[in-house]
């Protein structure tokens, strides 16, 4: 098997005039956890409707094993779980007619697996899809990506409008998913400290274009959050050269750093202020610096 | 063994877990040679990437705190390693710089409050005293 | 800042659009169609019975479809509900804006006709159209959370007012229409306007109502229906995602619907005879003639399109993703869909013969047989083709629409759509009017010409979807060389049956082959929507 799973390559996507995909490109290894980053309308979803062969490369080239997804259905679905943000689940089937309806189209799929996450999420067999709850249908749609062990599992938002307990079963699945060799995940999310949590890589999109894609650990330790105490007050915002963003008021700033911390110190020396503090800031942070 | 982990700390992820670890050994909740959960089971339990339960176990393999048995899974290692005492200095000391602070801001000298440290230590049942001498 | 009126009016104008264009050239084509294929002058004398009839039936239709033409302009009204506007205003421009474009509709339609000297009056009709639609509107508003009530209220207040309007034409009931209604009178028109104000006020109450959550729905009898029809049977086991995915589209597109409505009919029919309704001929004539229309017809035409919706909605929206997202291919979905439709059609279609076939056991063991073989005996000169060709070809005709509104429906695009239907009843109504300025050997020739140039078309087109099908992978070979097969063996049975004028005309002829080559389109154009509407 190959080490990259999803390898997307300079995908612009238009949607009448409106570039909903500019220039993305990325690659999702094997047994990685990838998080996919944004506000609303970035782009995830277009992204993640391309791995699934739902939208087909304007420009550029989408690969997922090695095969073009909208190519090869039966090559690349087959072997992905995916779970949609509108829970395309028929409202008019039982659950237990879902789980054997699903269960016709993978030959990898595990009863056994079914059957213990139905008991786990305590999902009622014999209850229509279109009478559960949201949180109940986004389990059992769950239940349904998972069952057939796939080798990568898709997730888009897969926590939007759900309550901590749902949230935490589809957290869950994610980290044993990739605790088992080989498998991988891709999920898109704007709930940061969800994917601080679970993400190996994470991508951050705004208005169609990625503007940060690195691992996890180095996304955090490349910034550094610093609080400058200066000898005058500041009555603006003070630019010093190798910060991306900064707060306060007064005599006390705060700023944002990517990498080139020691440019930051410097410069905060030219202008006459002392850091009395350094730390490490949150994903959110980070993200709010770039997109600003 | 009961861990917290938070998000928004500061502290990356893997540091929180490294530091629980190495204080529960120190308070003696974990006993040296009691098993840890494997690294897929933590990160069920904690709902975290089990890279970072890996990255976790693998410093404190390194500081000593833990040994890996090929096959049989992860333990605490055996016989008060110098470190865990290490931990315990450690641990004492912050508790110390607090109190130090706060006699301080009250304008209490240190012998009266070295007396008063003898005075509640009386008052304690007898135990036998917990850990090695240091 | 726009004001509320403008804001809405130009809500209706731009969901309404393509409808109201689609619509206006339908009530216009349709009944010029009509018309100049009756062709005698003497049946569009106004006064005479024939004339009157086709007003009458002709408004009623149109009406009907202008009216779903609005409701689906307008949309449900508690779109606007927290809006800062109150109920009063909202149902006045709302209805006004229905009403005004109803009047509209069918005054242009009849103003258009009259061209032709069909006399069509304005007023009555109009005023007619306009109070029904606003009943219609109050009772719809007025009935929120419920499609049964609001069902039953629409009927329930446009019944009277139809009943009334063709009592205006001289008919005691309904059928029986003497005289054209030329002008209203005085208290008519006032009648209708109260009756236009009244169901003003009756739609105030009833949205202020429904705004406050007041609405009135079934959900308990809902609740005890589901749990009654919720089947305590195992959950099926599939052995292949064929079987799976046929299971699936049986149960989502309700593929036995056609048939019970088949028998509903059939089974209305037989009740009307012995309530004594119907006399015998009568109900043989109908049980062979009205369902065959629907067979061929209707029913193809409606289900082609339910069956043919791949997506949650909307007809044109994007395709389902839990379908789009199974691990399958796009020419196994088709056959799936195809499959589905053609169970479907064979169903109807058996359920039509056998009940036919048992009534008619019956009528022959009660001693109707002289009545029977009366409606079974076809006119003379005619030989065993004319009584095989209509069992062969009706339900190839019906498959063929099926079909290709199944293949238009799967694209998901909403364009195409508006362009079929604007571009056949454009072409219906260049026709009507290119009548009135040829002669008739010109016309005749014109015709020709079209019959020679779609059939050409049609073989040229399904000749290109099989390439296109072939070339995309999304049919085998085998089946392309199975339909080629089956098209030309059909091609060569038309040519060898004898076959009355005008089959002698090459263009037509042309016309017959195209047709059969229609009949065999779906194949390669349903596995091409789907891939289109699946991979976009």
């Amino acid at each position: 098997m190959s080490e990259t799973v999803i390898d997307i390559r300079g995908l612009t996507r238009q949607f009448g005039k409106k570039a909903a995909l500019h220039d993305v490109s990325l690659q999702v290894p094997r047994g990685c956890v990838f998080g996919l980053v944004g506000e609303n309308g970035a782009g995830k979803t277009t992204l993640i409707k391309h791995v699934l062969g739902l939208l087909r490369a304007q420009v550029g080239s989408v690969r997922v094993f090695e095969r073009d997804p909208a190519e090869d259905p039966v090559g690349v679905l087959s072997r992905i779980g995916c779970l949609s943000e509108d829970r395309d689940l028929p409202d008019w089937m039982r659950v237990d007619e879902l789980l054997q309806y699903m269960r016709a189209f993978y030959p990898s799929w595990d009863d056994r697996i079914a059957d213990e996450l139905c008991r786990r999420f305590e999902l009622d067999l014999r209850q229509r899809v279109g009478t559960l709850s949201r949180g109940q249908r986004a389990r059992a749609g769950l239940v349904t990506a998972l069952a057939h062990r796939p080798d990568l599992l898709v997730l888009d938002e897969p926590s939007s409008g759900l309550d901590p307990v749902v949230r935490r079963d589809i957290l869950g699945e994610i980290v044993r998913t990739v605790a088992d060799e080989g498998r991988t995940v891709l999920f898109s999310s704007h709930l940061l400290d969800e994917v601080e949590r679970v993400a190996d890589r994470v991508a951050l999109v705004h208005k169609g274009r990625i503007v940060v894609s690195d691992s996890l650990e180095q996304i955090k330790s490349s910034h550094r959050r610093f609080t400058v105490r200066f000898a005058q007050p500041q009555y603006s915002p003070p630019q010093l050269q190798g910060a991306l963003a900064c707060t306060g008021e007064g005599q006390e700033w705060t700023f944002l750093a990517n990498g080139g911390s020691e440019l930051l110190r410097r410069t905060v020396a030219d202008h006459g202020g002392t850091i009395v503090d350094e730390s490490a800031p949150t994903l959110e942070e980070i993200f709010v610096s770039h997109v600003k | 063994m009961q861990l917290r982990i938070s998000v928004n700390d500061g502290v990356p992820i893997y540091q929180q877990i490294v530091n629980q670890v190495k204080y529960l050994v120190a308070a003696q909740r974990l006993e040296p040679g009691e098993a840890l959960p494997s690294v897929r089971k933590l990160a069920e339990q904690l709902v975290v990437n089990p890279n970072t339960i890996a990255r976790a176990y693998r410093e404190l393999e390194t500081a000593g705190v833990i040994v890996t048995r090929r096959g049989a899974g992860v333990y605490v290692s055996e016989g008060g390693s110098p470190l865990a005492r290490g931990e315990q200095t450690r641990i004492l000391n912050e508790r110390i710089d607090v109190l130090l602070a706060e006699a301080r801001q009250m304008n209490v000298d240190l012998d009266t409050l070295i007396e008063l440290i003898h005075k509640r230590s009386r008052r304690l049942p007898a135990t036998s005293s917990t850990g090695e001498s240091s | 800042m726009r004001s509320i009126e403008a804001v809405l009016t130009f809500d209706f104008a731009r969901r309404g659009g393509n409808i109201f264009a689609v619509t206006m050239l339908a009530m216009i084509g349709v009944p010029l169609w009509i018309y100049s294929s009756l062709g005698h002058s003497y049946l569009l004398a106004p006064n005479s019975r024939e004339g009157v009839v086709m007003h009458v039936t002709l408004t009623l239709t149109m009406g009907f479809g202008a009216a779903v033409a609005v409701f689906q302009a307008q949309g449900r009204i508690a779109r606007f509900f927290s809006q800062p506007i109150s109920a009063a205003r909202l149902v006045a421009i709302q209805m006004t804006l229905g009403i005004a474009t109803i009047a509209f509709m069918y005054v242009g339609t009849a103003a258009i006709l009259n061209l032709r000297g069909t006399g069509w009056p304005l007023l009555g009709p109009a005023l007619f159209l306009s109070a029904t639609l606003a009943c219609a509107l109050a009772a719809i508003w007025s009935c929120e959370g419920s499609v049964l009530s609001q069902l039953l209220g629409c009927v329930a207040t446009s019944g009277p007012l139809v009943i009334w309007f063709s009592r205006c034409y001289g008919a005691t009931l309904m059928g029986d229409w003497q005289v054209m209604w030329q002008s209203p009178s005085m208290e008519e028109s006032l009648t209708l306007g109260a009756i236009i104000a009244g169901a003003y006020v009756a739609a105030v109450f009833g949205v202020a109502r429904v705004r406050q959550g007041d609405v009135c729905d079934f959900t308990a009898l809902q609740a005890w229906w589901q749990r009654l029809s919720t089947s305590h049977h195992a959950a099926p086991s599939f052995r292949s995602p064929l079987e799976a995915l046929r299971w699936f589209e049986a149960r989502r597109t309700y593929n036995f619907v056609p048939a019970y409505l088949i028998a509903l009919l059939l089974l209305a029919m037989l009740i009307l005879r012995c309530g004594g309704w119907l006399d015998t001929p009568m109900m043989f004539e109908l049980m062979m003639t009205l369902p065959l229309t629907a067979l061929t017809l209707v029913l193809p035409l409606i289900f082609g399109i339910l069956f043919g919706n791949c997506s949650h909605g909307q007809v044109w929206a994007t395709m389902n993703q839990g379908i789009a997202t199974r691990p399958v291919t796009d020419s196994l979905l088709a056959t799936t869909m195809l499959s589905n439709a053609a169970i479907a059609l064979l169903r109807s279609w058996g359920t039509w013969a056998i009940v036919v076939a048992l009534v008619a056991l019956l009528a022959i063991a009660l001693g109707f047989r002289e009545e029977l073989l009366r409606a079974l005996l076809l006119p003379e000169g005619s030989n065993w083709t004319h009584r095989l060709a209509p069992v062969i070809i009706l339900p190839l005709i019906s498959w063929t629409i099926a079909g290709l509104m199944m293949s238009l429906t799967a694209t998901g695009r909403q364009w195409l759509w508006s362009l079929v239907l604007i571009g056949g009843f454009s072409a219906l109504i260049f026709f009507v009017v290119i009548q009135q300025y040829v002669s008739p050997p010109q016309f005749r020739l014109l015709v020709l010409g079209w019959y020679a140039v779609s059939g050409t078309c049609y073989v040229a087109g399904t000749a290109w979807a099989f390439v296109e099908a072939l070339r995309k992978r999304v049919i085998s070979s085998g089946r392309v060389i199975a339909s080629l097969a089956a098209w030309l063996f059909s091609v060569i049975l038309l040519a060898a049956m004898p076959l009355p004028p005008p089959s002698e005309d090459i263009a037509w002829l042309i016309h017959s082959v195209g047709i059969l080559a229609l009949s065999i389109l779906p194949l390669a154009a349903l596995p091409l929507a789907i891939r289109w509407n699946r991979h976009r």
